[in-house]
């Protein structure tokens, strides 16, 4: 075998070998990332901005252009920006960022011992799906919560299980439950074959089956993602030495995420990466929604309210049809100022009910 | 606590946001692609190459060109790999693996056996040989025949000199053409 022949065969081989495997789609993902990474630059006092009241405020994890401190430039958006409307649940209570105190935050040196840092971390809840509240599925938000400097996996994953498990500050605007309340996350450690969680208490009573078996898979999805190894087995200890979670589901043994053929059964149908809710474009930007379902023939309907006036609506489809989960974008163009609601849904082939839906409040400025 | 003068947030995110979109558009299948040749785990070469856009991207206004933003990509890619490999210990998985043995989610189209074992079986071997490499010698081979990077890029994305890079590109074909040509 000549050189020539011998690089000829290995660059065909590695060719042949690396393009077996399909990437997905993260360009939103990463988007909504770096919006939230590069807020960890700026003070941390504004942390502290309390949300006001209001319907379906702004919270962690939202994207915003040009973020400046509050009350300042000319043409920043604060991180915590002013209310917006929104078709979904609007609350008139206060809201507190749910970010931990600044009590320990890393000093200037970002050195100290006992230092925290920001991160953002993706973090699941167990949603309703449709309007009508009956089938619940997860749903993801990425969320800044506090590490210490440095932090190991297990501690980034114990912090990320503990925002999962306070979906308190999201129910004035996502169909969020919350079977985990009262319930604390005592531990986590990890080893390359398994990820333990210690909890305070076996979940809370009064959920249904349906919704108790998200809340243990909610810990999975989001201790795995933290941790960043891939789907390493869960385990679950209870403090107080329950044998089971919600009183069904034993801790004597492991949990996963199920194989990608059936993550349908777990994942809620329809999902909008982008926008994140209350991202700001600025006047002139291209403006386009996507995300990820699992619907008949990949096919979901969308609309796009400004005020309560439904200004464009479409059908979008996706990369796969259920139980591939697809992704979907949605080009809106160039939009005048002001604010909107983008709507996803999916409606019964066999009844034209709406089956599963989700939306996003954004502006533009 | 003073306020950060900031000029033209806006415009500069929007900038940052704009060589996100130009440089994932490029190369975001051959980053997972390479990462994934290093460690053999989609789910992990995927996040790695998510974390070497955030961190390009918060790095933006000091690239401010494309050239070297997909530089410091490489760098992100490799070392973050490299850093996974070391921790998980996958070497292992690496060598035992059948060059079509998956280790991930998502695979959806194994390639047939009999084209595994007979039109690619050169191929495979070399593959297999490739990841009894020396770490370094691997990377160097894999960078040079899956991205065709110069010596020069090569040195950039490793960190290390281009003299080394010709070494360890030499070193591991030799290894390879032994390995190959040594089994029947």
């Amino acid at each position: 075998m000549t050189n020539d022949d011998l690089e000829r065969r290995l660059r065909e081989a590695l060719h042949r070998e690396a393009e077996q495997i399909k990437p997905h789609e993260r360009r939103t993902e990463i988007l909504a990332m770096a919006h939230n990474e590069k807020q960890d630059v700026e003070p941390p006092r504004r942390w502290l901005i309390p949300v006001a009241a209001a319907a379906s405020v702004v919270l962690i994890g939202a994207v915003v252009w040009g973020v400046s401190n509050s009350g300042g430039g000319q043409q920043g958006t604060p991180a915590v920006t002013q209310a917006t409307t929104s078709a979904t649940a609007p609350s008139t209570a206060a809201v507190p960022v749910p970010v931990p105190s600044l009590a320990s935050t890393a000093t200037s040196n970002g050195s100290a011992a006992g230092a925290t840092t920001q991160v953002t971390l993706p973090a699941y809840f167990v949603g309703a799906t449709s309007a009508t509240g009956d089938q619940y599925g997860l749903y993801r938000e990425f969320v800044r919560t506090s590490v210490p400097v440095g932090a190991t996996p297990a501690q980034k994953a114990k912090a990320a299980v503990a925002v999962a498990m306070n979906a308190q500050p999201f129910t004035n605007y996502e169909p969020y439950v919350q079977p985990w309340s009262a319930t604390s996350v005592k531990n986590v450690t990890v080893t390359p074959s398994l990820i333990t969680i210690t909890l305070s208490g076996p979940g809370a009573s009064g959920f249904t089956a349906a919704q108790t078996k998200l809340a243990v898979q909610e810990l999975v999805w989001t201790a795995q993602a933290a941790i960043g190894q891939g789907t390493v087995p869960v385990k679950f200890v209870v403090a107080n030495g329950s044998p089971t979670l919600f009183g069904t589901y034993p801790t004597a043994q492991t949990y996963n995420r199920p194989a990608p053929d059936l993550q349908y059964q777990v994942l809620a149908p329809i999902w909008i990466t982008s926008p994140v809710r209350n991202q700001v474009f600025p006047g002139g930007a291209t403006v386009v929604a996507a995300g990820q379902s699992c619907a008949f023939e990949g096919t979901t309907q969308w609309e796009l309210k400004k005020g309560g006036t439904t200004v464009r609506s479409g059908v979008a489809t996706a990369s796969g049809g259920c139980p591939t989960r697809g992704t979907w974008q949605v080009k809106l163009g160039v939009l005048p100022a002001g604010s909107y609601t983008f709507r996803m849904y999916e409606v019964s082939m066999k009844d034209g009910q709406v089956i599963a839906e989700t939306s996003k409040p954004f502006s533009v400025s | 606590m003073a306020e950060r003068e900031e000029v033209g947030p806006a415009d500069r995110a929007w900038a940052a946001d704009q060589a996100l979109t130009d440089l994932y558009a490029a190369h975001w299948h051959s980053l997972v692609r390479l990462s994934w040749l290093l460690v053999r785990d989609q789910q992990l070469a995927e996040e790695t190459v998510q974390d070497a856009f955030v961190a390009m991207h918060s790095r933006w206004s000091q690239l401010r060109n494309q050239d070297l933003a997909l530089a410091y990509l490489r760098r992100c890619v490799v070392n973050t790999s490299r850093s996974v490999l070391r921790h998980r210990k996958v070497e292992n998985r690496y060598l035992s693996a059948e060059t079509s043995a998956r280790t991930s989610q998502g695979i959806t189209n194994e390639p047939s056996a009999e084209s595994r074992a007979l039109e690619h079986a050169t191929g495979a071997r070399l593959l297999a040989a490739l990841g009894r490499l020396p770490r370094r010698e691997r990377e160097v081979l894999t960078l040079r025949y899956y991205l065709d990077l110069s010596e020069a890029q090569i040195a950039d994305a490793l960190s290390i000199s281009p003299g080394s890079v010709k070494t360890h590109a030499h070193r591991g074909l030799i290894a390879l053409r032994s390995e190959v040509e040594g089994t029947p």
